[in-house]
């Protein structure tokens, strides 16, 4: 099965009337803050490089895998989650940087 | 009021600043800091980090030591960790490719163990979290040392010294493979580079380094944009790129085949004594810093793959060459490392 992640511009996101909420997790020197969120069904993490590196998210989790793009510093990327689950989140530069997302209904 | 001749730091502010209008105007966080600013990035750790399930003790250290140099972890009793981490070559072995059991070259060069404590992951692929986990890999790999871990406890066993070193160093937990482990990360955590003319400019000694280095080091910072990756005191992100490195090696990608980013991506490397250190990259495929840097100066291979970071960057051949004169300000003069003698 197709990872049921969507993955949204953050750009387009500004300008478009969000469906759900938006929880932010920033990318601060090499670690996520916070190191855990929940969200429900239909809201989306909005992840933003806030350091001085590029950053490249994705999430392992089998079925709910996602990636984003690699993040130069300033950018970010919304993901919206639509199933719920357990994500553990990664930075594929660097191993150290983890943290978990909880989707729930 | 600066009217006469003006002091060094001026002239590199006033360097940094060209560099940031000619060509790295993405680097926003270089702009706006001094050469003082950015050379705060750069100081050393006082101590070195030991995890709290293998802390340090002397007795650990020396007996890794004695392990490290040991050629019995090998089946051909010929191969020891250091034939390929020789510290005469600063750690390394001074080969494109390493040579492991009977002669066998490897994939991938042999990287230097300097200041694997800061590591965040081991290996050119970063396929192992801590050295403790590392550590049995080449012992028991048929290519490298070509050990089973069984017949490694054994031999262990049947020296008296090691017998008793081992009870000293870890006296709950006897000989074996994870004990082997522990003493030889323990050892691999003391090899730290040592202050070189770049850490004595670092700290406050103005002619430590030459001019030109220095305007290689705002380089470094600036356009060049070397630091995005080679960062802080060890030079190194702990992260993986693709650099644009010809190979055939998927690198990290071969653990991560769904991402982009990370097929052909390897580890950052440690700049420390880089000029003892050639040839370079993991496949070795690059003979000298000059090449190096017109590597980087050309961007490499354009493949999907390769690092945002790394870009044609139109350096001067007066700019690489203060580039490789502040890459060897990297380099410290040790005292040499004595080889332990070992138990009979
Ligand atoms: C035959 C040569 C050879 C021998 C013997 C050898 N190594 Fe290595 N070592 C290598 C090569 C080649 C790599 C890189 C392999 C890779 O990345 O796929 C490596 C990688 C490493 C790394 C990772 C460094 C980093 O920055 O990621 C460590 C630590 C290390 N070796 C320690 C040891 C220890 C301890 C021993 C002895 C038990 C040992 N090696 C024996 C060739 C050797
Ligand atoms: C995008 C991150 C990145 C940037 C930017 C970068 N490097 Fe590297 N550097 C790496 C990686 C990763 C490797 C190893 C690549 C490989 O083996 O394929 C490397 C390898 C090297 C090596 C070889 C070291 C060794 O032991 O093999 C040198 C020297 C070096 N870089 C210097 C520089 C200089 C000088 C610059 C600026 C002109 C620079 N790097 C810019 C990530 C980077
Ligand atoms: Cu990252």
């Amino acid at each position: 099965m197709r990872s049921a992640v969507g993955v949204i511009c953050a750009a387009l996101m500004v300008t478009t009337p969000a469906a759900g909420a938006d929880v932010v997790v920033v990318q601060r020197n090499k670690t996520f803050a916070p190191s855990e969120v929940q969200v429900k069904v239909g809201d989306r993490v909005v992840f933003a490089n806030e350091d001085e590196v590029t950053h490249n998210v994705y999430s392992p989790t089998p079925g709910l895998e996602f990636q984003i793009r690699s993040q130069q510093p300033g950018q970010s990327d919304a993901v919206s989650f639509s199933k719920p689950g357990a994500l553990e989140v990664r930075c594929a530069i660097h191993p150290k940087m983890t943290m978990r997302v909880t989707v729930t209904r | 009021m600066m009217t006469s001749a003006p002091t060094q730091r001026s002239v590199l502010t006033a360097l940094l600043l060209l560099g940031v209008v000619t060509g790295a105007a993405h680097d926003l966080w270089a702009q706006s800091r001094s050469v003082d600013e950015l050379k705060d990035r750069y100081r050393r750790p006082q101590t070195v980090p030991f995890p709290d399930d293998n802390s340090f003790t002397q007795d650990r250290a020396e007996l890794g030591k004695l392990l490290f140099f040991d050629p019995r972890l090998s089946a051909s009793s010929l191969v020891s960790c250091a034939t390929c981490h020789n510290p005469a070559f600063s750690w390394g072995d001074g080969l494109p490719k390493a040579l492991g059991h009977g002669m066998r070259q490897l994939n991938r060069r042999t990287p230097t163990i300097l200041n694997v404590a800061w590591a965040d992951a081991l290996f050119w692929d970063g396929r192992a979290d801590t050295l403790e986990a590392q550590a049995l890999g080449p012992i028991t790999s048929p290519d490298e040392m070509n050990l089973s871990s069984q017949e490694l406890v054994e031999r262990l066993k049947r020296v008296p010294r090691y017998v008793t070193l081992f009870r000293i160093a870890y006296p709950d937990e006897n000989i074996t493979p994870a004990t082997v482990a522990k003493a030889l990360a323990t050892f691999e955590r003391t090899v730290v580079s040592g202050i070189a003319p770049f850490d004595e400019w670092i700290g406050g000694s103005e002619s430590a380094i030459s001019e030109q280095a220095q305007r290689g080091f705002v380089l470094f910072n600036t356009k060049a944009n070397c630091a995005k990756c080679h960062r802080a005191w060890n030079f190194t992100d702990s992260g993986f790129h693709d650099v644009g490195v010809p190979t055939e090696d998927l690198g990290r990608g071969k653990h991560l085949p769904k991402l982009g980013g990370m097929q052909h991506a390897f580890k950052t490397p440690t700049l420390r004594n880089v000029n003892r250190r050639a040839p370079y990259m993991h496949n070795g495929s690059v003979a000298t810093l000059r090449e190096v840097i017109d590597l980087y100066d050309t961007g490499g291979v354009a493949r999907p793959s390769r690092s945002p970071d790394i870009r044609p960057l139109s350096l001067t051949s007066d700019e690489k060459e203060a580039l490789i004169a502040f890459l060897k300000t990297l380099t410290s003069v040790d005292p040499p490392v004595c080889l332990p003698e070992l138990p009979r």
